[in-house]
């Protein structure tokens, strides 16, 4: 309940007031299959031969090259962050599983080198990267985005650049603005209740609030969630998380099925 | 007799690929898993 008092405001109805909303899209496509190749497959596989793609050390098909990413998931309990490409100044290290049990992921931000990768961390000040040893992690691709335009309502998935779900969102009021910024999921939550202010489910954000340095005994970290105020979608209602309809956020959960290190560009 | 260049293609570039074999290819980011958890976000 202390979730639900610190996250709401007046309970005006302005859902009729919203601007127009938008209807989820429905995916064109299910789900690519998931390919996994082990080592000695990945070995005999023609692609490990070819000639690297620009801006990475080896091949990349080009179907997914369209917003592709990597994720770093770590192997290891502590992963430490560097601050060059050297791996030599160590300037955080960040604990596996994190709080929440998840597994620790970073989103890659430059995988030119093989054995030094450049993430984004998941702390302050937002936008903070590092250098990770990619002997602490293993990598992962994918080719989600999600954009939130806080003055349109709206959140955006797309998958391969093309949009796959879109919808109207609750943002923060003008007091406790949402940081811009690029950040990536880092986190899926499933409160015990989901009738409660954050939904069914919570993706963590590794973005944080300017506003607060602590929430509800948090660390003020930005979220994408559901809510129990579906009234007050399209208005700005929250202290600084993105807030979707309950059927929206399960079923980019659920449908979807969003993995982790889904970059998050808040604009 | 394979030439040196051709030995070190031949030895090097599996080791050059150990790394980048830890990529899997395609859509091979796992569906996030859901942990039961009160958040604690910025509602």
């Amino acid at each position: 309940m202390l979730a639900l008092t610190a996250c709401s405001q007046a309970e005006r109805n302005l859902y009729s007031e919203s601007p127009e909303t938008l209807a989820p899209l429905q995916p064109e496509s299910p789900r690519p299959t998931t390919t996994t190749l082990t080592t000695s497959e990945a070995a005999l596989t023609p692609t490990t031969v070819a000639p690297a793609t620009d801006g990475l050390p080896f091949y990349v098909a080009a179907e997914d090259l369209p917003g592709l990413s990597f994720v770093a998931e770590a192997i290891v309990p502590t992963v430490n962050v560097y601050s060059s490409d050297q791996l030599v100044e160590q300037t955080f290290e960040f604990a596996n599983p994190n709080l929440s049990g998840t597994p620790l992921v970073f989103l890659v931000e430059d995988l030119n080198d093989l054995q030094a990768i450049k993430v984004l961390l998941p702390t302050r000040p937002n936008g903070s990267f590092g250098w990770i040893n990619s002997d602490q992690v293993r990598l992962t691709q994918h080719n989600y985005s999600i954009q939130v335009r806080l003055d349109d309502f709206a959140i955006t998935v797309t998958d391969h650049e093309e949009t796959i779900f879109e919808t109207t969102i609750g943002v923060a009021r003008e007091t406790t603005p949402t940081p811009l910024g690029r950040y990536y999921t880092t986190e899926l939550l499933r409160p015990p209740e989901s009738d409660t202010a954050y939904g069914p489910y919570a993706y963590g954000l590794s973005g944080y609030s300017d506003t607060f340095e602590s929430f509800l005994g948090g660390p003020g970290q930005l979220g994408i969630h559901g809510t129990n105020e579906p009234w007050a979608l399209g208005t700005n209602v929250s202290s600084g998380c993105v807030r979707l309809h309950n059927d929206d956020i399960t079923y980019l959960v659920e449908t979807l099925q969003l993995p982790l290190g889904v970059p998050v560009e808040i604009i | 007799m394979p030439s040196v260049s051709q030995m070190k293609r031949s030895r090097l570039a599996p080791i050059a690929l150990t790394a980048a074999l830890s990529v899997t290819p395609g859509n091979s980011s796992p569906p996030a898993t859901p942990v039961s958890g009160t958040p604690t976000y910025t509602g």
